[in-house]
């Protein structure tokens, strides 16, 4: 195949794949304007915040200035909970400035992502989103295992290597990840993802779990299939199908692809725990990416799928 | 509607199947191809104030769309964009080659996401290797080699699987 080849082919594959009907203009015009409002949103707590903490200085500087002992009142906002989170207290040995800057929580805000306006905005002095050590990742990493650890007899969780396919990094992972305040609470994801194998049998497959904490605004409180739905794709494909569950008196949505796309999963059950508490267990025969044949089957069955959803050793917070 | 509500949408509405074109030979499927371009032309709006009258456009919007490719790779299913509420079903197959085409998307997603970044913005997009450079932000020595790689790995997925003459 040289150069032109490719481009003909690539032609004909875009041609020959039937694309669906155009994009939805309007759609992507809310989109845009939502995206804009969140970024506002964000810009107006932070630019609050900073209001805050100037008034609040002002209140410990001001004192110290006019050789007062401290009881004149400067700023009254730094007395009142802030709405921000943001606090700052006069020093009582006047002009030293010890104002803290606490992570902000925009209380007045759910979807309000405070790590957007500043690094040091990430909760408990994160850089980023991720949490690389400390008890987040810790228990990111306990998930890992705990799903290890859950495969019916038979079936192991390996530490395999990629073959051909570096770049994809490692077949079992573990991350804990920063969502979202709602109000005070951290709305945290844990996911983690391992490849699956079974004794005595050919090929690799793929569990993954995602545990998304109470509060999480990202379903808008909608829970089982019409929620399973409209979330992305664990699954994703033409012709995606969603079932009820019941395991133990517990629905759990199952989700299956019945037409799999390329590297995608294949089947997802989504249990949400009284408390809001998401958690999706997805699988696939194939481990994609990894340069690994397939299982003949998918690791688990749709009911164990569904029951490892309801575990409680993944009803995290 | 706002002036730069009406500019956007009009630029959506003539650009956006393009661009999904792009993102479906990047990412071989429908779906996310529709998701990879909500993502990439709701970070165009934002930044729409700034961009818009800018002559590379389509330049800036491409590049967007390649960088949240290659970044989305990395990230869980959950942190994707839907644009579609539910799931549509397949398109009917069209005329032509499917097994070709089958066999061609299969061997484009073994190839590696920057290497196929480079494949499809080089071949599919006609962009030059400065282009390509610039979009990829990489030095054109890299999309060179990485591109004759890319072609390498395809003709060696791409070649026994398809008959002979087939391959056009």
């Amino acid at each position: 195949m040289n150069e032109q080849e490719l481009k003909n082919a690539l032609r004909d594959a875009v041609v020959a794949s039937s694309p669906p009907p155009a994009m939805d203009t309007r759609r992507a015009l809310e989109a845009g304007r939502a995206a804009a409002r969140k970024r506002r949103a964000t810009w107006g707590g932070a630019v609050a915040g900073l209001a805050v903490v100037g008034i609040a200085v002002g209140a410990t500087l001001l004192p110290g200035l006019s050789g007062g002992s401290g009881s004149v009142q400067v700023g009254g906002q730094s007395e009142r909970p802030s709405t921000t989170g943001q606090s700052a207290r006069p020093s009582p040995s006047g002009p030293a400035l010890t104002t803290t800057v606490t992570p902000k929580v925009p209380s007045g805000q759910p979807n309000a992502q405070p790590g957007a306006s500043s690094k040091t905005q990430w909760p408990d002095g994160q850089q980023d989103r991720t949490a690389t050590s400390g008890p987040r990742a810790d228990k990111g990493t306990k998930v890992l295992n705990d799903l290890s650890s859950s495969l019916p007899p038979g079936f192991s969780a390996p530490d395999k290597q990629r073959v051909g396919f570096d770049d994809y990094g490692a077949m079992r992972r573990a991350q804990a990840s920063f969502e979202e305040y709602v109000g005070q609470t951290q709305v945290w994801t844990y996911w983690a993802y391992t490849p699956v194998v079974k004794a005595d049998a050919e090929g690799v497959g793929r569990l993954e779990i995602r545990v998304l904490t109470k509060g999480s605004t990202e379903l808008g409180g909608a829970t089982g299939c019409a929620a399973a739905l409209r979330a992305t794709y664990p699954v994703h494909g033409a012709n995606s199908r969603c079932d009820t569950a019941d395991v133990g008196g517990k629905q759990v949505a199952l989700l299956t692809a019945n037409t799999p796309v390329q590297n995608g999963l294949e089947q997802a059950a989504l249990f949400w725990h009284e408390d809001g508490t998401l958690v999706t267990v997805a699988q696939a025969k194939g481990f994609a990416n990894s340069g690994h044949p397939a299982m003949a089957q998918p690791p688990l069955t749709p009911q164990q799928l569904a029951a490892l959803a309801t575990d409680p050793k993944f009803h995290l917070d | 509607m706002s002036d730069r509500d009406t500019a956007f949408a009009e630029y959506f509405a003539a650009r956006s199947e393009a661009m999904r074109g792009t993102a479906y030979l990047l990412c071989g499927d429908w779906h996310r191809a529709e998701d990879l371009v909500q993502a990439t032309f709701t970070k165009l709006y934002l930044a729409w104030r700034r961009v818009a009258r800018h002559d590379a456009l389509d330049a800036y919007t491409r590049q967007t769309l390649v960088r949240t490719f290659v970044s989305e790779l990395r990230r869980g299913w959950f942190r994707k964009e839907r644009v579609s509420q539910v799931p549509q079903d397949a398109p009917a197959p069209g005329h032509g080659s499917t097994e070709d085409r089958v066999v061609l998307l299969a061997a484009l997603a073994k190839v590696p996401p920057r290497q196929r970044a480079v494949l499809v913005l080089r071949y599919w997009e006609d962009l030059s290797v400065q282009e390509t450079a610039k979009a990829l932000n990489c030095s054109e020595g890299t999309v060179k080699s990485q591109a004759a790689r890319g072609l390498q790995t395809l003709r060696g997925l791409v070649t026994p699987q398809m008959h002979e003459g087939r391959v056009r």
